[in-house]
């Protein structure tokens, strides 16, 4: 295989990575409106998780499912106190919970080696087959995870659960005042989508095979918001795209490094492109690239049928 | 129409110094249209919060069917079958003029997340149900039409009417409705007032509701309750209200 075919394919398992997290951000911001500033300390945990017990010598479906509930449980838990907080406050609350969590694993060296950080052997037993293989193998069930966490998604939003997350987003007193427990709900969504962010936590480990305190800095929750805002909030192909468009720019930035000859650093210059662009589209499209995606339930068949009654 | 359905015992609600609920004790029997009367800023509204658990009272009781629900949290006194709409709407503004209706009714199966995967057969026909149900409130109050538009691009009465709308999904015993009609054109007013009593008489609903267009009010209701400065200061058959000086003097004023 040749190398730019390689690289084609390395990108398109970082944008399968991202558009995970972009999915489950979406449904805990785009839908329920939980300004949740912590993505990353869940991805965190499900690539430790995994990478741990791919030391120990599970086989990857193990390792990825212990840590999806890993992370699962971990935004469960640090969900009921957060989320009896404000929105403003609830950014605040989560990014320190992500950084706290990586300064354990920074410190407590016990744990998955510290600064130092730890190799992850890959728990897909096949051997001998070439690394081209391994890509395609890695490249498959990154984007199975990926087709199984929008089906979820695409699940959850349509349907009238869906439309009540929509609804607390809104106004959380008036769905409070239409019985809706909206704590329940919204510990739910946290829930749910700190799961799926395990789940893309340890595709990530078991692909780049080293992860370390550094890997997991809050730039990485900033990057997934990107991918949401430009995408669409509460859009889940809207965002998907959002991934391809935001890790395309990432990697072209980087072609642009080796290749290219420009006055200004192209990894910088990244920085400034993504930078400005979201303020024009805060500026002139705040709803993203794509619109919020509508309810789609049979109340839309019931209702377009009235249409011709009346 | 003697049982009483809401009760509360000297309710006290203030903000800062100020009052805004004092003492207040007072009864709504079953089945009836109670009317809630007084000047601007005499504290209906804040009653009305207190009663749905939007505010936690100071002092006070409140009974709902014989039961306390004075400390409840606002979606437990909804379970308990008494809703109520807020004076200035709150929709839910993205969403649909039919999902603002869909959104409100009252235990459905698809509003739970493991039935969102496990049972979605259910709740599909439940929901083909329920929005036969929103589409027909919609149509009294004419906004079936704008079924498909956000509620933010609604006018202010057509806002008005939603929130109302939205509240008859719920399924209640009992509705709290702060002034229904304000901001609606007359004969649209009219209509929600018959619309409330025909409700009522079919559904056995009762009705405590704040209005200013007293016209109307005191046309359909059973009793009225006047309220100044945080107090009930007067309380009457409608027909006798007018005639109350006390109540000419701080609300109605001289004909
Ligand atoms: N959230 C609040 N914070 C502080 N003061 C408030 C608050 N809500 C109401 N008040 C005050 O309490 C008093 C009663 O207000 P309330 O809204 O209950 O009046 P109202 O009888 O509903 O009037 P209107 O007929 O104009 O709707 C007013 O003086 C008002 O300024
Ligand atoms: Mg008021």
């Amino acid at each position: 295989m040749s190398e730019p075919l390689i690289y084609v394919l390395d990108m398109a398992v970082f944008v399968g990575i991202f558009a995970i997290l972009a999915v489950s951000l979406n449904l805990e911001y785009g839908f329920t409106g939980l300004a949740n500033f912590g993505k990353v300390a869940f991805f965190m945990v499900g690539a430790y998780t995994s990478s741990i017990l791919a030391n120990m010598g599970f086989p990857y479906l193990a390792c990825i499912t212990v840590a999806t509930f890993a992370a699962g449980f971990v935004g469960f838990v640090a969900s009921l106190p957060a989320l009896k907080l404000q929105a403003d406050y609830l950014a605040i609350v989560t990014l320190a919970f992500g950084e706290i969590l990586r300064f354990i694993f920074k410190n407590e060296e016990w744990i998955a080696g510290g600064v130092q950080g730890i190799t992850v052997p890959s728990a897909i037993t096949i051997t001998g087959v070439p690394i081209q293989t391994m890509m395609l193998i890695q490249l498959t069930i990154v984007y199975a995870a990926l087709a199984i966490c929008y089906f979820i998604a695409q699940r959850v939003v349509n349907s009238p659960y869906g439309r009540t997350i929509r609804a607390i987003r809104e106004d959380e007193l008036a769905a409070q005042v239409l019985g809706k427990d909206v704590f329940k709900y919204k510990a739910q969504m946290f829930t749910l989508g700190s799961a799926m962010a395990g789940v893309s936590g340890s595709l990530f480990s078991q692909y780049v095979r080293f992860i370390d305190p550094y890997t997991f800095e809050p730039i990485l929750t900033f990057t997934v918001w990107m991918m949401v805002i430009l995408g669409g909030p509460a859009n889940n192909l809207g965002v998907i795209l959002g991934a391809v468009f935001v890790q395309a720019l990432e990697r072209g930035a980087r072609i642009a490094k080796d290749y290219l000859l420009l006055p200004v650093d192209p990894h910088n210059l990244r920085v400034m492109i993504i930078g400005i662009l979201i303020i024009l589209i805060l500026m002139y499209r705040p709803q993203g690239l794509f619109r919020e995606s509508k309810v789609k339930t049979p109340a839309l068949e019931v209702a377009s049928k009235w249409k011709k009654r009346s | 129409m003697e049982k009483t359905i809401l009760k509360t015992e000297n309710l006290t609600k203030s903000f800062g110094g100020l009052k805004a609920v004092d003492n207040v004790t007072l009864t709504v029997k079953e089945n009836s249209i109670t009317g809630l009367i007084g000047p601007n800023g005499s504290g209906k509204t804040t009653l009305f919060n207190t009663i749905s658990g939007v505010y936690k009272p100071e002092r006070g009781k409140i009974y709902f069917n014989g039961e306390r629900i004075d400390g409840l949290a606002p979606y437990k006194i909804y379970e308990k079958g008494l809703a109520r709409t807020f004076q200035t709407p709150r929709l839910f503004q993205k969403l649909t003029v039919l999902d603002n209706m869909m959104v409100s009714c009252r235990s459905h199966p698809g509003d739970k997340i493991l039935n969102v995967f496990l049972k979605k057969r259910r709740w599909s026909e439940e929901e083909e149900k329920l929005a036969e149900k929103a589409l027909e409130i919609l149509e009294i109050i004419e906004l079936d039409r704008f079924k498909d538009k956000p509620a933010s691009e609604l006018s202010g009465g057509q806002m008005k009417l939603l929130e109302l709308g939205r509240v008859l999904m719920t399924e209640p015993k009992m509705l709290l409705l702060d002034e229904p009609a304000a901001g609606v054109n007359p004969t649209l007013a009219r209509r929600i007032f018959e619309k409330i009593t025909q409700l009522r008489d079919e559904l056995s609903l009762t009705f405590f509701t704040i209005e200013h267009r007293i016209e109307i009010l005191l046309e359909h209701a059973d009793w009225v309750y006047v309220m100044h400065n945080g107090s009930i200061i007067a309380e009457s058959p409608p027909e006798e209200v007018v005639k109350n000086k006390v109540v000419v003097d701080v609300y109605l004023g001289e004909a």
